[in-house]
């Protein structure tokens, strides 16, 4: 047994020295040479993507899309203090205008005026096999990839805490946790009764899990909650059922893991109506701008980095059919209390027991 | 440093046997191809276009300078995909859900080995259409992470050409398709581009960006021939591992006829016995504690006469009968401790598990 080990390090070595020559590569697909090829293509996008901070953090790239101050961006990545860069140099505080959560965009106002308008694709979205470009403030651009699957409803996962309800339908008391569940961290016990979620009532066993179910795996949801004569304030992040499930057996998440190898993926990556998916590689923090073809007309904005292999787009038809409602304030930027998300109506996997 | 050469196999999203062990194994040694290469019979190239010289240069390594060098490209790209998407099936075998291709008219697939797992199961083949049709596993090169299957009903699928990987160069452009994180019926199969950063003769690293259910998928070249099977991963974004489509090439006819062999990394077998080097027979010198053959009681100094009714010669045969199996199986070895005949049942473990 010690032998093997010991056979298998010189092997290990070996790869090591290649994968370490592979990120150094002359040849691969983002080298320097292949991104200035890019220049002329993103040289007009660049100049209306702006980079946005949020209390100092670099968070999300913006797309103008009025002249008059307006930059959208992905909605889930602003916070705090909001503060625009342009590609002149201009550092200018902004205001959160307006806000779609299905598509997760967010409208800013900056205080300029005359700013250079991102320019559409009017043809239909590209084909599959399409060359992108993921303008930044600079000559190259962020990043580039190519159209992998046409666009296609993303839906929203639901979110789990972990727990099994007593069947009961007046009250939403828990028979069981399960083991390293999303419920166990956060200190629910058997017999717990949850009587809100988010400030909402709920009673039985039905309303407990459609509820939960209305939010996504990452959400953090408060729940009240009754243990015996105590009434508890209880914060849950939740998980995805492949989690729970995973946790429970004390198994690794294998498919989850294998998705964070090669970088970060942003924290809202599902639940969309419509997206284009390409394989450019993308930072959470280079989501929110524009993405172009070869022509530099802007085909959709970067929604998410989604996976290791997957990142989403609103397409610029879908992403145009609500800009004047989110410019003129009718989309508000007040989160809503009661998230309707698009959910489908099966959870794709059936749990092995049945949680929540 | 070490943790990110680490490479993780694609079992599928349902299949969670771990097996994380990495580097890539040198197989040429234990692969003395025996029978003569019958590569199927292919189409002549229909995909051999005239392409300018410019653009070849790029595609054969080169890095595009122009717009009007990219446009060539995607326009290459658009063309093929159609073909490249009609080709690229999902597959289920057992648990295990993984991608392939369709190489011959008459349905042959490639695939990955640890999607396949065994000879002659029951496989549910799923067209770009979403059809499902059924079929069977053939043979396994574990070592290398090849797999053959074949559909079972249906003919004149629509089927790519297997092109060359050992004339690939560093740099070469490629196209990656298959089934990420599973068949999704709302989507086709998945397109992804990069280049080659390295191949030899066991491994092509590209990339082009895999993840779990890619496993089996093909890597094209820009002529729409393929040249890898997805394999593996390893943490950073561009350790994208694919099997060499040569190999195939080269163990056809054992594929086609069902053998399988070699282990997959960090699953060969193990006894826990050391032979003695100055018997003519099978006779076993150390029985090393807490291993499968102390468990089940062998000795030193028994005979090795037959396993699975086998007769074994002599320790070296012993050996690669036992390297023959897998973890797990159990084997039926008799011994000769003596004058006394024994039958000892033994399950094989995990070599390093």
């Amino acid at each position: 047994m010690k032998m093997m080990r010991l056979a298998l390090v010189p092997a290990l070595f070996a790869a090591l020295l290649s994968i370490t020559g592979a990120v150094s590569a002359q040849a691969d697909r983002s080298h320097n040479r292949v991104l200035a090829a890019f220049r002329d293509v993103v040289s007009e996008s660049s100049k209306s993507t702006v980079q946005i901070t949020c209390d100092g953090q670099k968070s999300a790239l913006g797309a103008i899309v009025d002249a008059n101050g307006f930059i959208l961006t992905k909605a889930s990545e602003i916070k705090g203090k909001i503060e625009c860069q342009l590609h002149d140099g201009r550092k200018l505080e902004a205001q959160l205008v307006g806000r779609e959560p299905n598509m997760d965009l967010a409208m800013l106002k900056v205080d300029a005026k005359d700013l250079p308008v991102i320019s559409w694709r009017e043809a239909d979205a590209p084909p599959v096999g399409s060359w992108l470009a993921t303008p930044g403030l600079h000559k190259d651009p962020v990043a580039i990839g190519v159209v992998s699957v046409s666009a296609r409803k993303i839906s929203a996962p639901f979110g789990y805490m972990g727990v099994m309800p007593e069947d009961d339908e007046a009250v939403a008391r828990i028979a069981s946790v399960s083991r390293g569940s999303a419920a166990e961290k956060a200190g629910l016990l058997a017999k717990d009764v949850i009587t809100k979620i988010n400030g909402k009532e709920v009673k039985g066993r039905k309303q407990l899990v459609d509820t939960i179910h209305g939010y996504q795996p990452g959400e953090t949801v408060e729940l009240i909650v009754q243990r015996g004569t105590e009434e508890l304030n209880v914060r849950v992040t939740l998980m995805s059922l492949s989690q729970i499930a995973h946790n429970d057996r004390g198994q690794p998440d294998r498919a989850e893991f294998q998705n964070s190898l090669g970088g970060a993926l942003s924290d809202r990556r599902a639940g969309f109506p419509l997206a284009i998916q390409h394989d450019t590689v993308l930072r959470p923090s280079e989501c929110g701008g524009p993405l172009v073809d070869l022509d530099g007309k802007v085909i959709g904005i970067n929604i998410a980095r989604a996976g290791r292999v997957e990142s989403y787009a609103i397409p610029a038809a879908t992403v145009k059919s609500i800009l004047a409602d989110l410019i003129s304030g009718k989309l508000s930027p007040m989160p809503t209390a009661e998230k309707v998300a698009d959910k489908p109506a099966i959870p794709t996997a059936e749990p092995e027991k049945k949680v929540q | 440093m070490r943790r990110t050469v680490t490479a993780w196999w694609f079992f599928s999203l349902l299949t969670m046997a771990a097996l994380a062990l990495g580097g890539i194994r040198g197989s040429q040694a234990e692969e003395a191809a025996p029978t003569p290469p019958t590569p199927p019979a292919v189409t002549p190239a229909t995909m051999a276009e005239a392409v300018s010289d410019g653009l070849s240069k790029i595609l054969m390594g080169g890095a595009p300078s122009t717009v009007a060098d990219l446009k060539a490209m995607q326009e290459r790209v658009q063309k093929l995909s159609d073909k490249l998407m009609l080709a690229t099936v999902g597959v289920q075998v057992g648990q295990a859900q993984g991608s392939g291709v369709i190489v011959s008219k008459d349905g042959y697939v490639l695939t990955a080995a640890h999607v396949s797992g065994n000879p002659g199961r029951d496989v549910t083949f799923i067209m770009s259409d979403g059809k499902t049709l059924k079929g069977k596993t053939l043979g396994l090169n574990r070592t290398i992470d090849a797999g053959l299957m074949k559909i079972a009903e249906g003919s004149d699928f629509p089927s790519v050409e297997m092109g060359l990987s050992n004339i690939l160069k560093d740099g070469q452009w490629c196209l990656a398709t298959g089934h990420p994180g599973g068949y999704q019926p709302d989507r086709k199969p998945v397109l992804r581009m990069g280049r080659v950063l390295l191949s030899d003769n066991s491994t092509i690293t590209t990339d082009c960006t895999l993840v779990g259910g890619d496993s089996g998928g093909p890597l094209f070249d820009f002529d729409g021939k393929v040249i890898g099977i997805n394999s593996r991963i390893a943490g950073p974004i561009n350790a994208n591992m694919h099997v060499p489509v040569n190999t195939f090439k080269d163990t056809w006819d054992r594929m086609v006829k069902g053998d399988a062999w070699g282990h997959l990394p960090g699953n060969a077998p193990y006894l826990g016995v050391k032979g003695d080097a100055d018997s003519k027979e099978a006779k076993i010198a150390t029985v090393f504690p807490d291993t499968p053959a102390a468990k089940a009681g062998v000795m030193v100094g028994d005979l090795i006469i037959s396993v699975n009714e086998v007769a074994v010669a002599d320790y070296v045969a012993f050996q690669k009968m036992i390297n023959d199996h897998q973890p797990g199986e159990e084997l039926k070895l008799k011994i000769k401790r003596g004058d006394m005949d024994v039958e000892i049942k033994v399950k094989l473990a995990k070599r390093g598990g």
